[in-house]
């Protein structure tokens, strides 16, 4: 046979439950093979086990048709095999160089010789266009160079096995198509690579074969130009999906919030993140802001939210200023937040679920009493939201959010924010790492939000998203606010040189304001 | 041909045998693995295992110790007076505080009390993210204010020792908030302000000391009704009303023991409803796993740092009050003694928030076993070893306590292979 990898019958348990159950996986040699599955269907699980960071309960790994142990990343590397994780796993403080080669450093006399494997990185780095400083800090790097640094790593290593856990999630559009080409080389290359994605028109577009997983099996293999996106999306869930949304007409209301000439002087990078942004969300509507990363979306964000402080501009919350408000009012007067960055801001990790899902709102007298904590009322209000979301983990409400699945992390901060019911909701990519079922979930629910005469403003990467929920659009590009669109007579291309500076038009003052 | 069935028989049988005694065994193996592991994943056990470990490990270097100079002498390699007895001396040192019956628990006890305050002030801070190493300027500001109010005051007794103890406590919590008020308005690291506070506290209590009419003095009778007196290094000691009472001390051999090990524990309990079961501990707790999180949940997090070190500082506070509240304690004016005496209390108390793993009844335990240990060094001369080797026995225990997730993922690793190892077992005897 000309399997590289197969892991035989693998099961792996967390307590009570099978995060893998009987799996099988057989990897070609030279093939991008594509892992789906819904949140929590143990992907990540399944390929920590190749990696050696969990031992498998049952089953066994064979490399090239021979039985192997794989006891640690060690191991791992030893076999060839790299991985790039859902959530990267490097030093701020370091740079690219000190990170690639950290824990496989050249030493003379028990001194770190970097010379040499610098050089090796430039070389790796120009053969497969990865682009990034060998010496910049990696905590003043953009996350899609954080991502080649990762994967540099691994080619650091000579690793042929690539692992890719969700690489694009945290990519824009141009970086994925980029990554894709990537990976087909590596292929052409004769390397093998497995590929997490919920993103099934990427397992369409660079995959030869997918597996999916549900709940813990293994559905099925099959050669990916013998299915469909609609199948393998029914497969994954296991009900149909509906992929485009109807959307009620909107049914515009007063306006909830505005925000005037408001500009953000960033001091670590020195520049002006936010310059002179206006605009205004009503009740009733959707209003998405569309942009490259890094355009000033985040720190916008981020002083609407109380984060950060303006350097200049107002915000009005039903015609109340909140401009000075400290996070706790802003939010107490309705405002929502679903954060970008899930475990900085999110989520307290080390917190088990049902704790994390009362973040804002443990000192209401729901939740406790002369400053007492309720427990059960805690634990029901947990329950309650665990099924109407349908957050799956191993423990319930008293799983530690650490242990829990990125899709899964990201329902429970989605369900904490919608359940406070918000008049203004917040969500800054909200669909990041879901499944395609959690997705067309919560998509409802901004959409019901959105009917049930909240505002809510709708940050995301991804255009597909805003061009489906917004009912205006607006896009950003250095700081500004530089087009107004309507998205039922805007197109993808327009949208798309807005967003890259090629185009711009005199829109920086709010209709209204 | 008989003898040959027979012998087929019985090969038959004995493999049956061994077949039904495997899986059986295997069975129960099982079963033994499954009780153990249901028993360590118990969230709190679990995460003590480390201290349990770094005790273990501890009190196994400081036996071998004893042997070694046990074997050391007896191969005359050292020349003393006094043979070291192995035996007696391991017996002396496990026997720590049971030592001589319910005297030495009682000793045991009043020497627990101001440890486990400082161990929950260390600890306390900890899990809301912050390191209280000030702990050593807040106990001996505590034990200051205790010594004022318990001197300069003239009160009936419960009032009087009671007022001693607020002294303590308000003392440590200013002293803390001072450097809970650097952390959150200037951004400076509590570590450095604390630091600096220790010594502050020292020097300021010297002073206090000699110019606040609390100096001890010394007088020698030089004619009929002639006093010389001249000015002690040390402090005066509290008024008898303001010592705190020995309520139990009959019952522990007529010595020592007070009342200071029942506040500790009463403390224990409060901060413990604190951490697990206000929101005042739930937001503190979010604060010192994620500051960030706290902040974007609406926490105040500037008031919640110099909350938390108000409260630290109080017990520490507390602690140093119950150590001078003792009918014959007075503070040495000498920088030595000073931090022999009351400074190392604090520091005991990372130490011991170490161990206890920053739980409260982690920290009352941790407290114990620590106050145990002492006192069964305190007993080995007696087999002619000294008493120091408790506290090297001590400071292995918190050397290993602190390294105690490498340990862990040590074990953990161990176990994994002993694993992969019993599969392999179980693989070569199918085939
Ligand atoms: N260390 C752990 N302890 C306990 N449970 C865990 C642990 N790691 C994962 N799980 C559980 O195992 C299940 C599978 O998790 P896994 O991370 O493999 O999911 P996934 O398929 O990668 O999902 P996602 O797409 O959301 O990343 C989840 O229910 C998760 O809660
Ligand atoms: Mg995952």
């Amino acid at each position: 046979m000309d399997y590289v990898i197969e892991m035989l019958d693998i099961c792996k348990n967390f307590g009570t439950l099978k995060a893998n159950d009987h799996v099988t996986f057989q990897l070609k040699k030279g093939e991008v093979h594509a892992l789906v599955g819904e949140n929590g269907a143990g992907k990540s699980t399944l390929m920590s086990i190749l990696f050696g960071l969990y031992g498998a309960d049952e089953g066994e790994i064979r490399y090239n048709g021979k039985k192997v142990e794989i006891r640690n990343p060690n191991d791992a590397n030893r076999l060839k095999i790299g991985m790039v994780h859902q959530h990267f796993k490097l030093v701020d403080v370091f740079t690219v160089t000190e990170n690639i080669i950290l824990g496989n450093e050249d030493t003379k006399l028990g001194f770190l010789v970097k010379q040499n494997s610098r050089k090796k990185i430039i070389e790796l780095r120009d053969r497969y266009g990865l682009f990034v400083d060998p010496d910049a800090l990696v905590k003043d790097i953009s996350v899609g160079m954080q991502q080649r640094v990762e994967i540099l790593k691994m080619l650091y290593r000579d690793a042929d096995i690539l692992i890719f856990d969700e690489p694009t999630a945290v990519l824009t559009p141009q970086e994925i198509d980029e990554l894709m080409l990537t990976i087909r080389n590596f292929a052409k290359e004769g390397k093998s690579i497995v590929i997490i994605t919920h993103k099934l028109a990427e397992v369409m577009a660079v995959a030869d074969r997918c597996t999916v997983l549900r709940k813990g099996k293994c559905i099925g293999t099959m050669e990916t130009k013998d299915t469909s996106l609609e199948q393998l999306a029914e497969m994954m869930v296991g009900r149909k999906i509906n992929f485009s949304i109807d959307k009620k007409p909107a049914q515009i209301g007063k306006e909830v919030f505005r925000a005037e000439h408001v500009s953000f002087f960033n001091k670590e990078k020195n520049r002006l993140s936010v310059n002179d942004v206006s605009f205004h969300v009503n009740r009733g509507e959707i209003v998405g802001i569309a942009g490259i990363e890094g355009n000033g979306q985040t720190e916008l964000v981020n002083v609407i939210t109380g984060l950060r402080k303006q350097t200049a501009g107002k915000f009005f919350l039903h015609e109340n200023e909140i401009t000075y408000a400290s996070i706790r009012k802003k939010l107490e007067k309705g405002l929502g937040h679903i954060p970008e960055d899930r475990h900085k801001h999110g989520l307290v990790l080390d917190f088990d679920l049902q704790n994390n899902l009362i973040l804002e709102s443990y000192y209401l007298p729901d939740f406790q009493k002369f400053g007492f904590i309720k427990k059960d009322a805690i634990h029901r209000f947990a329950e309650q939201l665990i099924s109407k979301f349908d957050i799956r983990s191993a423990g319930g409400a008293e799983s530690i959010a650490r242990s829990m699945s990125g899709g899964n992390q990201q329902k429970a901060i989605i369900a904490r924010e919608i359940t406070r019911n918000p008049d203004l909701l917040i969500a800054v990519q909200p669909t990041r790492g879901l499944d395609v079922g959690a997705i067309e979930f919560i998509h409802q629910e901004l959409l019901e939000q959105r009917d049930s005469g909240k505002g809510v403003l709708l940050v995301s990467l991804e255009l597909d998203e805003i061009m489906d929920l917004s009912d205006r659009i607006l896009v950003m590009y250095d700081g500004k606010i530089v087009a107004r669109l309507d998205p039922k007579t805007t197109s993808f291309h327009e949208i798309g040189l807005y967003m890259s500076g090629s185009k711009q038009s005199e829109v920086n003052a709010d209709e209204r304001a | 041909m008989k003898g040959h069935e027979l012998w087929n028989k019985i090969k038959a049988f004995s493999v049956k045998a061994a077949k039904a005694t495997w899986s059986f065994l295997k069975k129960v193996g099982l079963a033994c693995g499954h009780g153990l592991k249901k028993f360590f994943t118990g969230s709190g056990f679990r995460s003590a295992v480390p201290s349990f470990l770094s005790i273990g490990l501890g009190l196994v270097f400081g036996i071998f110790t004893m042997f070694i100079i046990w074997l050391l002498v007896r191969w005359k390699v050292f020349d003393v007076v006094n043979d070291p007895k192995f035996f007696l001396g391991v017996t002396k040192l496990l026997m720590g505080g049971f030592n001589q019956g319910m005297y030495s628990v009682g000793y045991m006890l009043y020497r627990a009390a101001p440890l486990i305050l400082t161990g929950l002030s260390v600890g306390f801070a900890f899990k809301t993210g912050l390191f209280n190493i000030g702990a050593p300027g807040q106990l001996v500001v505590g034990s200051l204010a205790a010594l004022l109010v318990g001197v300069k005051l003239q009160l009936a007794a419960p009032w009087h020792w009671m007022l001693c103890l607020l002294a303590g406590m308000a003392a440590g919590a200013i002293w803390a908030f001072i450097v809970g008020l650097f952390k959150s308005v200037f951004n400076v690291h509590e570590v450095v302000a604390s630091i600096m506070m220790n010594y502050i506290a020292m020097y300021f209590t010297f002073w206090a000391i000699e110019n606040l009419g609390i100096q001890n003095q010394f007088c020698i009778r030089t004619g009929p009704n002639r006093w010389t007196c001249s000015l002690a290094p040390n402090s005066v000691t509290v008024l008898s009303t303001a010592a705190l009472p020995k309520g139990l001390a009959e019952f522990f051999g007529g010595y020592s023991l007070n009342i200071g090990i029942v506040i500790a524990l009463i403390a224990v309990v409060v901060m413990y409803i604190i951490l697990h079961k206000t929101t005042l501990g739930y937001q503190l707790k979010a604060a010192g796993f994620n500051r960030e999180a706290s902040r974007y949940a609406g926490m105040n997090t500037k008031r919640n740092i110099i909350l938390s070190m108000v409260i630290a500082g109080m017990l520490a506070g507390l602690g140093g009050a119950v150590a001078i509240m003792v009918s014959d304690k007075r503070m040495f004016l000498e920088e030595g003694l000073m931090s022999a005496e009351f400074m190392s209390l604090g520091f005991d108390g990372i130490s011991i928030a170490l161990l206890g793993i920053s739980e409260p009844i982690g920290i009352a335990l941790a407290g114990l076993f620590l106050a145990f240990i002492r006192q069964g060094g305190d007993y080995m001369d007696l087999a002619n070893y000294m008493k120091e080797l408790a506290d090297v026995i001590t400071s292995v225990i918190i050397y290993f306590s602190a390294l105690s997730v490498v340990l862990y993922q040590w074990i953990s690793k161990r176990k994994a292979k002993k694993k992969t190892l019993l599969k392999g077992e179980e693989g070569s005897d199918e085939r």
